[in-house]
């Protein structure tokens, strides 16, 4: 619907290829940075811009759950290994769908097998 | 007019209307749903004098009772909208426009996006939607629950695209309602269920789309080819449900009002510089329609047009028909040619057009290779027994040449 006053937040999930960023010149993903960056600026100049992060790689990453006797168990790595990595966030404030779809549009890694998935964001989502 | 015919006429534009009164579909919806009650208990003692403006100002007083039963948040947001937006005789046009593109949304699926029109925008019930698809009841429910969610909770906008992103946005509309046409097209084949008159709802809401977007010509161009297919949509079968091809189709029964207005469409859509995809497949489709003896067909004509929509449109489904079309102007030769770089595979059509361009060339043998290639892949019962039909004849004729 229209959101004539309020704003609705969406989360920008951008995941990245790993077989092809690992295949890409320290160049290419300088530039790759560089274009994330410009992304980021303009999305503070129009106001959008709530907060965002890169992320290392899953390598890095460390799991917690809780096992069949209710022990809390550490796993070295992420929860499934995919092809497909999150390797960062976009917290954006905008008025349509829309909105938020043009500025995941303009996110570099989608030219390099990435992609973007746009959220809403809520308190208590079903 | 009785309310069943309202209701058929109307219930689509007084919703769009309401969406944007009270800024919720589901809400929308049922606040509606309570006007209609009303009306069915209180017309036929009071009718009131304007039957369409009566049921905005109920569904609008119904509306405020369901917010009544909301949380004060909630409520708060819908009363500021609702008391700010001023109370209309009529629904306006415009929103039957923001409610086909809100429906029709990229980002909800193709399936959503079909159910949500013909419910919204069509005044279907679930029930018929869902008979119609050949899905049950609680699926289609939920996947239109699931649309609506979707739309509220992700703010898609209930607007009319920006001039930029128009063109792309109307293209989601026409695949979507052409989706519809063609479900109900296709059903028409194969074995006899009812599954509503989806070509008909097809037709209402392009003619509709026509009217609110005069100045584009490509949902001219979709209209006129939903027409001119559906008029001859009862002579494709026979009483037994076999297929007749378009050659042998009785053709003093086609619905020659239908074509006319098909024809009048395409004439309009195709003065435009850049004629899209639909308006030249309805192009074709008229060449076929004006013929009154298939033996008057203009194929080079139909060539002609096919070889614009492959530059549009490139595809092997085009090239095959391009091919088709290539062997009624120059001979089965040329066609059986021009299909030698088409690759379509698991596509019956192929094999059974190259199965009947060797038959009308007198290679049986050939012909009937490629008949049980077709038969392999075919998956619709009546062409299934054309194909075999096709196949023992060229079969007796192999044995016949082999005799002599």
């Amino acid at each position: 619907m229209e959101h004539p006053s309020t704003l609705v937040h969406y989360a920008l999930l951008i995941y990245r290829d790993d077989s092809r960023w690992s295949a890409l010149s320290a160049e290419e993903r300088d530039r790759i940075w560089d274009d994330a960056q410009r992304v980021v600026e303009e999305a503070q100049a129009t106001g959008q811009y709530v907060a965002g992060a890169a992320l290392h790689g899953p390598s890095t990453a460390t799991t917690l759950r809780r096992n069949s006797e209710q022990r809390t168990v550490m796993t070295d790595g992420p929860f499934a290994e995919t092809k497909e990595v999150l390797a960062g966030f976009l917290l954006a404030d905008c008025a349509t769908l829309d909105a938020a779809l043009k500025l995941a549009a303009r996110v570099p890694i989608l030219r390099f097998g990435g992609s973007v998935e746009v959220r809403p964001v809520g308190v208590r989502c079903e | 007019m009785n309310l069943d015919e309202l209701y058929r006429r109307e219930y689509g534009k007084i919703l769009a209307s309401l969406i944007r009164v009270v800024g919720d579909i589901s809400l929308a919806e049922d606040s509606l749903q309570d006007a209609f009650a009303a009306a069915h208990v209180q017309w036929p003692t009071k009718p009131p004098p304007n039957p369409v403006a009566w049921l905005i100002l109920t569904a609008r007083h119904k509306a405020i009772d369901h917010l009544r039963r909301k949380t004060l948040a909630e409520q708060r947001e819908h009363e500021i909208r609702m008391v700010s937006a001023p109370v209309e005789e009529a629904p306006e046009p415009v929103d039957t426009l923001r409610l086909m593109f809100t429906c029709c949304h990229p980002a909800l699926a193709s399936e959503a996006q079909v159910a949500l029109t013909l419910r919204t925008v069509g005044g279907l019930t679930t029930e018929e939607i869902a008979r119609a698809f050949l899905v049950p009841v609680p699926t289609m429910a939920q996947r239109l629950v699931r649309a609506k969610t979707k739309i509220r909770v992700a703010g898609i906008a209930y607007e009319v695209p920006a001039d930029d992103e128009l063109a792309e946005r109307l293209d989601a509309v026409l695949a979507c309602l052409y989706l519809v046409f063609n479900e109900g097209y296709s059903a028409s084949f194969g074995p006899e269920v009812v599954r509503g008159d989806l070509c008909a709802q097809a037709i209402r809401l392009t003619r509709q789309l026509v009217e609110l977007l005069p100045h584009e010509p490509e949902p001219k161009g979709l209209l006129a080819l939903m027409l001119l297919n559906d008029a001859r949509r009862l002579t494709r079968t026979d009483a037994q449900g076999d297929l007749i091809l378009l050659e042998d189709q009785d053709r003093t029964r086609w619905d020659r009002d239908a074509i006319a207005e098909g024809q009048l469409r395409v004439e309009e859509a195709l003065a435009t510089a850049r004629p899209g995809a639909y308006t030249l497949q309805a192009a074709i489709a008229s060449v076929h329609a004006g013929a009154l003896r298939a033996a008057e067909t203009d194929w080079h004509r139909i060539v002609l047009l096919y070889g614009l929509l492959a530059t549009l449109q490139p595809s092997p489904v085009v090239e095959l028909n391009r091919a088709v079309a290539i062997a009624m102007a120059e001979g089965p030769a040329a066609g059986l040619a021009r299909l030698k770089s088409i690759d379509l595979p698991g596509y019956h059509l192929l094999p059974a057009i190259r199965a009947d361009l060797l038959r009308r060339l007198g290679r049986f043998n050939e012909a009937a290779t490629q008949y049980r290639q077709a038969l392999e892949c075919v998956k619709n019962d009546a062409e299934r027994r054309f194909l075999n039909r096709r196949l023992r004849e060229v079969e007796g004729k192999e044995a016949g040449t082999g005799e002599a």
